[in-house]
């Protein structure tokens, strides 16, 4: 293609911070992967014995009851574990909460939900996104006055009340029971509602390129061709589209994790037994007020969290640099 | 004329808006099975029917709707709070709206107090280590959940150093931590463009112009830099007032301030939905005006967007 010019990719390297926020980001999803496999406590074991211990590590051997909870959901995991780590376990590294369950775990374990929902949400919202900007771009007109005026209302609607508002009806018995008949548990509700408000963005974003685009001359010459609307969408719009959408996917990740914390620290998001980063925030806050002292239960699911989504801005901003179109001509 | 129209549509523009969410919650509302006064557990029949009888519910939908919206519409009257025994909603907010009001001007205010001076020093010190603090501090307190720092200043002045009240309303000590807690995060954002804005501007020949008239640094900044430096940060003051106001759920919770927020999260989660939606309208009227009040200012601040004559 466009040879001597360094690949995206390349010049995301070259910057130190971005190099530095991949790493990040990739040791802390990778810790959370691998969190079944790590010689940790359950998440929910609790040990009122050990409860509100600050932070000192010490190994000892684990607890079959737990393992065996933790082996009937992960069976390869565990397996791994036996054979790196043997039957031991490394307690209270992070130190304990009020029940005396193993922070250093439940963080671990609340990642995997937050990075999840993170993830999940995220590719709702550039579904959604994606196909509303294309079908709006694309077809022109008073189609797409209509269309971009309908996004323009909806953004003036501040969608986080009206969110809990869906929310608190949602958690209706009833309701609930209707929609676990149809295969949605809360995390899936949870992560189609963030990522159904998130969409506004990567919309007008996508349909501001596909304006770009459909003026190009491949797609007038497709056009001439006779090739039909849809494939000329699907070739020749689709492709070129995927820098924009990578680096609004990028920006929008640290959005709704945040948002999910949000909810589940009020409550209306993941349930306990559950664990978010945003649901040990809450808990954290909760022990503090009623003990004190107990700053690890704050400190490192805030410092989980800010890292996380520092990491994903700085990426998001070094990608959008890499990016940058003014560069690309 | 030109403002006037731009006014007139920006009015159709709220009330479409407000039109919207208020649909959209009575709808949400006759989701529930039964509708919203179907709960046995809490209310005995014969106050349920009398509530279904004087709130109209026996009508058909499409009737139920209209009363719903001219009652908000004539008479502002959102109907009963369904746990808050002998509360209408009305008397709720009249309680609440004060106290959160109260505490976003204060965090507004936290805000610009820190994040206007925090991004001029760094404009003016540019490239050195000052600037390299205020922007690296500016650029972690963007991804700090409010909760989390709220979390950590009441571990800090309320437990290590025993200054301010751990919770509560009343007197202005109680307001110190959450109006922190709530404005720093937009402190930051308000840094950075500040001093973006800045920057900009002390590359002109005005600026060069001020500075050999003798006047000194700070002066120029504050006299001749600031007044277009700020249109960003004005033109930030809009959703800044909709993500104070959306913070202040979670710090209103967290320091247990009787305030909007707390009630719009406890009828939440105890299926208050006459309470739920009344606070999410009034919410959604007070992101809507911030944002209507910002543009106006944009407006009268920049002499460019207004028209000629």
């Amino acid at each position: 293609m466009n040879t001597g010019r360094p690949s995206t990719w390349a010049r995301l390297l070259r910057r130190k911070g971005s190099r530095l926020a991949l790493l990040l980001l990739g040791g802390i999803a990778l810790l959370c992967a691998a969190a079944p496999c790590l010689p940790l406590p359950p998440p929910d074991a609790m040990q009122p014995a050990q409860a509100s211990q600050a932070p000192s590590a010490g190994w000892r051997p684990a607890d079959p009851r737990g393992l065996a909870a933790v082996q009937s959901a992960h069976p390869a995991a565990v397996a791994v574990r036996r054979a790196l780590f043997g039957d031991g376990e490394l307690a209270g590294l992070l130190g304990t909460d009020g029940l005396g369950r193993d922070l250093a775990s439940r963080v671990l374990w609340g990642g995997r939900v937050s990075l999840q929902v993170g993830l999940l949400a995220t590719l709702v919202s550039a579904l959604v996104g994606v196909a509303f900007g294309l079908a709006a771009g694309y077809a022109g007109g008073r189609v797409d006055q209509l269309m971009m005026r309908c996004v323009d209302v909806l953004y003036s609607v501040p969608l986080l009340f009206v969110v809990i508002l869906l929310i608190a009806v949602l958690r209706d018995e009833q309701l609930a029971g209707r929609m676990r008949a149809l295969g949605l548990d809360r995390l899936s509700v949870l992560y189609l509602v963030i990522g159904g408000i998130s969409w506004l963005t990567m919309a007008r974003i996508v349909r501001g390129q596909v304006l770009l685009l459909v003026r190009t001359p491949w797609v007038l010459a497709a056009r001439a061709l006779g090739a039909t609307p849809t494939r000329i969408a699907c070739r020749h719009v689709l492709p070129n589209l995927w820098g924009v959408v990578v680096v609004a996917l990028t920006l929008t990740v640290p959005r709704v994790m945040l948002f999910e914390a949000f909810l589940s620290f009020l409550g209306l998001g993941v349930e306990p037994p559950g664990v978010s980063w945003g649901i040990l925030a809450s808990e954290g806050l909760e022990q503090l007020t009623l003990l004190g002292a107990a700053w690890w239960l704050i400190a490192f699911p805030g410092l989980a969290l800010l890292l996380t989504l520092s990491a994903l801005n700085l990426l998001g901003d070094a990608l959008r640099d890499a990016l940058d179109p003014r560069l690309l001509r | 004329m030109n403002l006037l129209t731009r006014l007139a549509g920006r009015m159709a523009l709220l009330v479409a808006i407000l039109l919207v969410v208020s649909s959209a919650s009575f709808l949400l509302m006759r989701a529930v099975p039964g509708g919203p006064f179907d709960d046995g557990r809490h209310l005995d029949p014969a106050i349920r029917a009398s509530l279904q009888r004087r709130y109209g519910l026996d009508a058909p939908v499409g009737e139920q709707y209209l009363r719903y919206l001219s009652d908000i519409v004539l008479r502002f009257d959102l109907g009963p709070s369904l746990r808050l025994r002998d509360y209408s909603v009305n008397e709720v907010l009249a309680e609440s709206l004060p106290v959160s009001l109260l505490l976003g001007a204060c965090a507004l205010l936290v805000a610009l107090g820190i994040g206007l001076p925090a991004g001029a020093l760094a404009a003016a010190r540019r490239g050195r280590w000052l600037d390299t603090c205020v922007m690296g501090a500016a650029t972690l307190g963007l991804s700090l959940p409010s909760f989390v720092l709220a979390g950590l200043l009441v571990l800090l002045f309320a437990f290590r150093w025993p200054w301010l009240p751990v919770a509560g309303f009343g007197t202005p000590a109680h307001l110190v931590l959450p109006a922190v807690a709530l404005g720093l995060p937009f402190a930051a954002s308000i840094a950075r463009l500040f001093r973006t804005g800045l920057l900009e501007v002390l590359g002109e020949d005005w600026i060069r112009t001020a500075r050999a008239k003798g006047l000194p640094g700070w002066l120029v900044i504050v006299r001749h830099a600031s007044r277009p430096a700020l249109l960003p940060v004005v033109s930030y003051l809009g959703p800044a007032v909709a993500g104070i106001l959306s913070g202040s759920l979670v710090v209103e919770q967290v320091f247990a301030i009787p305030g909007m927020g707390s009630h719009l999260v406890d009828s939440a989660l105890n299926a208050d939905y006459y309470l739920a939606s009344g606070v999410v309208l009034v919410y959604t009227l007070l992101v809507c005006s911030g944002n209507l009040v910002v543009d106006l200012t944009y407006e009268l601040l920049d002499p460019r967007l207004g028209d000629p004559a």
